[in-house]
C-alpha cells in the first residue's frame, strides 16, 4: 500500500462527493414533489358509454394545485383504461384567470380543430373542464375561450357565451 | 412647393368638372309651344333615370303656380290640383294624398327642378318621349301641345335597374300616341338614351303579329270622366308565345298603366272604373307573371300584375269590345356574344318566342345593331367580345318594347343597305341564335323549333273516400317538381319536357271540399304546368305509375295547418361536423335527413323553412335569428353524434331546453321531443338515448318550442353506414315529421295518419288509374279553354267553349 493508493482513493471520495451533491441537486425538485404534502383532487373523464362524466383521484403536491395544473393533468387522460379522454390530442391550456368566480379559462386552437365533434363529444369536453375546475375553492363557474378569444360555440351544439356552472347532471351518480 | 400647389389645385378643378358633368346632366332642348319656339336652355335636365323641368319654365309655359313662402316645401297649383314636393324628398303630396317621386326634386344653379312625370300629372299631360326620333311631345289637355326636341347629352347610364324602371314604364308607345289619355298622363317617366340616339331612322320593323296600336282619340269627346266603365273580366292569353291580359269592359276606359320595380308589377288603373262583387286574386303562375290581383280604389279600379321579373308591355285596342289588351313583352334571361369564323353569334335566352329582330349598320363609328322586338332586359350591361371585327358591345333597353344590342366594330362591313330583319323561334328551353355573317351580309336564325315529344292527354279531378285527386295522364313518362304557393293556397306540379297545347281550366269542382280548382297549361317553353288551388292548407301526395306515364296528386286537409316550422340541417361549410371512420362528414348526412323532413312537413301542409338548402356555413346566431324573426312554431334542428377518442357509443337521443320560466317537466319544447323521440324510436329503431335537458345554443336561443335530435353516431361504423343510406334518411325524416304531427295534434284527436303510410293508401285508392288507366266513374275533365283564368268568381267558372 502505498502514497499512489491513498491518493486514488482520496479522488474518487472527492468525485463521489462532488456526483452526489450534483445528483442531490438534480434530484431536489423530485425529492421536494416526494417528501411535500399531498392532497387529492378529482379529474373528469367519460364512461366508456359517452354518457357521464366520470370522476379519477390524483394526489397532487398541495402547493402544486392550480387551475392550469388540473387542466394539463386532464390533458394527459384517464388512468383507467375504462375510461376516455375529454381533451383531444394537441390541445394544451394556454391560460386561467380567475375573477370573481368565474374562471376563463383559454384553449389553444386544437380543442376544437381536433375534436371529434358531435354533442355528446362537446358537452363531455366542455363539462370536463368545468367539473374539473369548479372543485378548486374560489372557482364557481368557466367560461371557455379558444385562443384568448369569447365563442360561442366549441363545434356547433353548446352555447358558450356566457359562464358555465357545473352540471351534477353530467356526472356519474 | 409652389408647382406642387398649382398641380393640387389643378386636379381639384379637374375633379369638380368631372362631378359637374357627371352628375346632374342638362338636356339640352329646343321647345315648341303651340307653333312656338321657346328657347329653354336649362329648363330641363337630366334627373336620375327621368327628366325634370324648372319650376321657372313651369310657371312660364304651363301656368303652374309656384308658391316656395314656407320653403322648403314648395307649392305648385294648377287648376285645382295641388302638389306639395320639398328638394330632396321622394315623397310628395299630391291633392292630399302621398305619392313616392321617381326621383327627388333637385336645386341646381339656384332653380328647382320637378321630376317631370309629377309635372305632367300636375299639369295633365301626357308625356311621350320618341328616343329613336330624339323627340319629346308633351301634349296638354284640350289638345295643345308642346313639342320638345330632346337630346339628351349625358346621363347615359341605364344600366341600373331603376332605370329599367323608367324606360319599360313608359306606357305609350312612341309614335302614333297608342292610347287615349286625356285624363292626366300615367306618371310615365321619359328615360334618357342608352346611348346617343342613331341618326338615321333603322328599316321598318318586320312587325310579325302586332296590331295597330289604338289610335289617338278624338280629345275634344274624352272629357270621359263621367262615364263609368264596369270591369267584367280579365282574362290571360298567349297568343304566338306572348301574354296577353284582356281586360273586358261595358263601356270604354281610359286605363293607365306603369311598371313598378321591387318586387316587378304591373299597375293598370281605370279610372272611374266600378267593380262588381266577387273580385279576387288570380294565381298565373307563368313565366312572366305570377299572379293578378284587383281591387277596387278610390276612384276606379286598379288590376296589378306580379311579374317575375321587369317586363315591358303595350297596351291595345280590344277587338270587339270596348275593353283593351296588354300585351306583356318577353323577358331577355341573358345574352352573349361570341366570335365564329367572319360572324358573330348572339345567343340568348329569352321567355318566350317568337322574337323578331332587325340587324342593321350604323356609320361613323361602324357599329352593327340588333333590336329584340318586344323584349326587355332587366338592366343594361356589357358584352365582352372582342374580335378581329367587333372590339366591344353593349345591351340595354332601347325602347320599352325593344332591346338593342349594339356592337362596336374594328372596320367597316359589308351589311345591306336596309338592314336584315326575321323572326326566330327559341328552343323549349328558350334558346335562340342569330348568327351575324358580316362576311356575306346576312343573318341567320337559329335554332329551329324543336317540338317538345311529350304532352298531357287529359287532366281530371276526381273524389275517392276522403282523398281528393287530381289524375294526369301524360303521352310519355312524367317527372314532376312539386311546389306549394300561397295566396291563394296551391300546389303546383312543374311537368319538365312536356308541352301544354291547351290550356286547361280552370275546373272548380262542385263535390270538393279542398280543391277549389285545377287548371294547367305551359309554364315555360319547355315546362308543362298544373296547378291545384285548395280552400284551405292541404297536404299533398304525389304518386306515379309504373312506366310513370300517370301521375295522381291527392290533397287532404293538412294537419299542420300552415303552421312555420324551422328545419336546421347542423353545420356544413367549413364546419363539417363529427367525421365517421369511413369519411362520412356529418353536415352532409344532416342536409340529407333534413332536406327530406322539409318535404315531408311541406307535404303535410306546413311551412318549412330551412336554415341552409346546401352546404354552407350558417352560423348557430343566424339560424336562430332567422327562426325568431319568422315566428316559427318549431324548430327542428338535426344533428348526427360522436364521442371520437377511438371509442364509439350508440343510439338516438333528442335534446331540448326549457323556456324561461317553465317547468322542465312542462315544457313545450320537452313535449315536442318527446313526440319526436319516440316516434324516430319507431320508424328506425335505434338504442335510445333518452330525451334529455341540455343547454345547445339553438335550443337556449330559439323562442318557440325546439329540439335537436343526434339521429346516431356518425362514429360507430355500423350507425355511419345507416346514415349514409337514403332509405334510413327518408325513415327518419319521416319519422320526426310524424313526432311534429303528433305535437302539434290536438290534445284527444286521434293520432295522426302516418306520413311514412300516405303512399301507399293513396296508391291502394287510385291502383285502377295508375295499372289501366281506368278513369274513376266520378272524376271531371279539366276542360280545354282558350282563355285562362279569369279573374271574377262568376266568370272564371263558366267555361265558355
Amino acid at each position: 500500500m502505498t502514497g499512489l493508493w491513498r491518493r486514488g482513493v482520496v479522488l474518487l471520495l472527492l468525485i463521489g462527493i462532488v456526483a452526489a451533491g450534483w445528483w442531490g441537486f438534480r434530484l431536489q425538485p423530485a425529492l421536494q414533489e416526494l417528501l411535500a404534502p399531498r392532497t387529492t383532487v378529482w379529474l373528469y373523464f367519460s364512461d366508456a358509454e359517452a354518457q357521464y362524466l366520470v370522476a379519477e383521484q390524483r394526489r397532487l403536491p398541495v402547493g402544486d394545485v392550480t387551475a392550469l395544473r388540473l387542466l394539463e393533468e386532464l390533458g394527459r387522460g384517464p388512468e383507467r383504461p375504462e375510461l376516455l379522454p375529454t381533451i383531444p390530442a394537441g390541445a394544451r391550456p394556454l391560460g386561467v384567470t380567475v375573477d370573481n368566480g368565474i374562471a376563463r379559462v383559454s384553449y389553444s386552437l386544437e380543442l376544437r380543430t381536433r375534436h371529434p365533434g358531435g354533442s355528446t363529444g362537446e358537452i363531455l369536453t366542455v363539462y370536463s373542464i368545468v367539473s374539473t375546475l369548479t372543485q378548486l375553492p374560489g372557482i364557481e363557474a368557466v367560461q371557455l375561450l379558444l385562443d384568448g378569444a369569447e365563442i360561442d360555440t366549441l363545434v356547433g351544439h353548446l352555447d358558450l357565451s356566457n359562464p358555465l356552472l357545473p352540471d351534477s347532471r353530467f356526472v356519474a351518480p | 412647393m409652389a408647382r406642387g400647389w398649382r398641380r393640387g389645385i389643378l386636379w381639384l378643378m379637374a375633379g369638380l368638372a368631372v362631378l359637374f358633368y357627371a352628375c346632374p346632366g342638362w338636356a339640352q332642348v329646343k321647345l315648341v309651344l303651340d307653333g312656338r319656339t321657346i328657347p329653354s336652355s336649362g329648363a330641363l335636365m337630366l334627373m336620375g333615370n327621368g327628366l325634370g323641368m324648372s319650376v321657372a319654365l313651369m310657371a312660364e309655359e304651363l301656368g303652374v303656380e309656384v308658391d316656395d313662402s314656407a320653403w322648403p316645401v314648395v307649392q305648385l297649383r294648377a287648376g285645382d290640383r295641388v302638389a306639395r314636393i320639398e328638394p330632396g324628398q321622394r315623397t310628395a303630396v299630391l291633392d292630399g294624398r302621398s305619392i313616392q317621386l321617381q326621383s327627388a326634386p333637385t336645386v341646381h344653379e339656384g332653380m328647382l327642378f320637378v321630376p317631370l312625370h309629377l309635372v305632367a300629372e300636375l299639369a295633365a299631360l301626357r308625356v311621350d318621349w320618341n328616343l329613336f326620333a330624339g323627340v319629346l311631345t308633351l301634349e296638354r289637355r284640350g289638345g295643345v301641345s308642346a313639342v320638345l326636341d330632346a337630346r339628351a347629352l349625358d346621363g347615359q347610364g341605364t344600366s341600373s335597374r331603376a332605370g329599367l324602371a323608367a324606360s319599360a314604364g313608359l306606357v305609350n308607345r312612341p309614335s302614333p300616341s297608342p292610347f287615349p289619355s286625356p285624363a292626366p298622363s300615367p306618371s310615365p317617366s321619359p328615360f334618357p338614351a342608352p346611348w346617343p340616339a342613331p341618326e338615321p331612322a333603322p328599316p321598318p320593323a318586320p312587325s310579325p303579329a302586332a296590331p295597330e296600336p289604338i289610335p289617338a282619340p278624338a280629345l275634344a269627346g274624352s272629357a270621359g270622366r263621367q262615364v263609368s266603365a264596369a270591369l267584367l273580366d280579365v282574362r290571360l292569353r298567349t297568343v304566338e308565345g306572348r301574354h296577353e291580359l284582356v281586360v273586358m269592359t261595358d263601356a270604354p276606359v281610359e286605363p293607365r298603366a306603369m311598371y313598378l320595380p321591387d318586387p316587378d308589377r304591373l299597375v293598370i288603373d281605370l279610372p272611374d272604373a266600378t267593380l262588381s262583387t266577387g273580385w279576387r286574386t288570380m294565381p298565373v303562375d307563368n313565366v312572366v307573371m305570377h299572379q293578378l290581383r284587383v281591387s277596387s280604389e278610390e276612384g276606379g279600379v286598379r288590376l296589378v300584375a306580379d311579374l317575375t321579373g321587369p317586363t315591358g308591355y303595350t297596351l291595345l285596342p280590344a277587338d270587339g269590345h270596348p275593353g283593351f289588351i296588354v300585351r306583356l313583352n318577353h323577358q331577355l334571361r341573358s345574352l352573349a356574344a361570341t366570335p365564329t369564323g367572319g360572324a358573330i353569334s348572339l345567343e340568348a335566352v329569352v321567355t318566350g318566342g317568337p322574337v323578331a329582330y332587325q340587324a342593321f349598320a350604323l356609320r361613323e363609328p361602324w357599329r352593327l345593331v340588333v333590336d329584340l322586338l318586344e323584349v326587355t332586359v332587366p338592366a343594361a350591361f356589357d358584352l365582352p367580345i372582342d374580335s378581329p371585327v367587333v372590339q366591344s358591345g353593349r345591351v340595354s333597353q332601347f325602347r320599352q318594347d325593344a332591346v338593342r344590342v349594339v356592337l362596336e366594330l374594328r372596320e367597316p362591313i359589308n351589311w345591306p343597305q336596309g338592314g336584315v330583319s326575321g323572326i326566330v323561334h327559341p328552343d323549349p328551353d328558350g334558346r335562340l341564335i342569330v348568327l351575324l355573317d358580316t362576311e356575306l351580309g346576312r343573318a341567320i336564325s337559329a335554332p329551329p323549333r324543336v317540338e317538345l315529344s311529350n304532352g298531357l292527354d287529359y287532366v281530371a279531378f276526381s273524389r275517392l273516400g276522403d282523398m281528393e285527386l287530381v289524375l294526369v295522364q301524360g303521352r310519355g313518362p312524367l317527372e314532376a317538381e312539386i311546389r306549394r304557393l300561397r295566396d291563394p293556397e296551391r300546389i303546383v306540379l312543374d311537368f319538365p319536357g312536356v308541352l301544354v297545347e291547351r290550356s286547361l281550366g280552370p275546373l272548380a269542382p262542385a263535390e270538393s271540399a279542398v280543391v277549389a280548382a285545377v287548371r294547367a297549361g305551359q309554364a315555360t317553353p319547355s315546362t308543362g304546368r298544373v296547378v291545384v288551388e285548395t280552400r284551405q292548407v292541404a297536404e299533398h301526395q304525389v304518386v306515379f305509375s309504373e312506366d310513370r306515364t300517370r301521375a295522381v296528386l291527392s290533397v287532404r286537409p293538412s294537419q299542420l295547418g300552415g303552421r312555420t316550422v324551422v328545419v336546421d340541417p347542423g353545420h356544413g361549410g367549413r364546419d363539417p361536423g363529427a367525421i365517421g371512420p369511413g369519411g362520412t362528414q356529418e353536415k352532409d348526412v344532416n342536409l340529407a335527413i333534413a332536406l327530406e323532413l322539409a318535404r315531408y312537413l311541406e307535404q303535410a301542409g306546413a311551412r318549412v323553412v330551412l336554415t341552409r338548402d346546401r352546404d354552407v356555413y350558417v352560423d348557430l346566431a343566424t339560424r336562430t335569428r332567422l327562426a325568431n324573426a319568422l315566428q316559427a312554431d318549431a324548430f327542428i334542428s338535426i344533428h348526427s353524434d360522436a364521442i371520437g377518442a377511438g371509442r364509439t357509443a350508440s343510439g338516438t337521443g333528442t335534446f331540448y331546453h326549457p323556456a324561461p320560466g317553465e317547468a322542465p317537466d312542462r315544457s313545450m319544447s320537452g313535449r315536442l321531443g318527446e313526440a319526436v323521440q319516440r316516434e324516430v324510436l319507431a320508424a328506425i329503431g335505434l338504442p335510445d338515448r333518452g330525451v334529455r335537458q341540455r343547454a345547445f345554443y339553438v335550443l337556449l336561443h330559439t323562442e318557440m318550442p325546439a329540439v335537436l335530435v343526434e339521429v346516431a353516431f356518425i362514429d360507430n361504423p355500423a350507425e355511419e353506414k345507416l346514415l349514409t343510406d337514403p332509405e334510413f334518411q327518408r325513415r327518419t325524416a319521416a319519422g320526426i315529421a310524424q313526432g311534429v304531427l303528433r305535437f302539434f295534434a290536438d290534445a284527444g284527436a286521434p293520432a295522426p295518419r302516418r306520413i311514412a303510410e300516405w303512399e301507399s293508401e293513396l296508391q291502394q285508392v287510385a291502383a285502377a288509374f295508375l295499372e289501366n288507366g281506368d278513369i274513376p266513374a266520378n272524376a271531371v275533365m279539366v276542360t280545354p279553354v282558350t282563355a285562362l283564368g279569369a279573374v271574377s268568381e262568376t266568370v272564371a267558372h263558366t267555361p265558355e267553349f
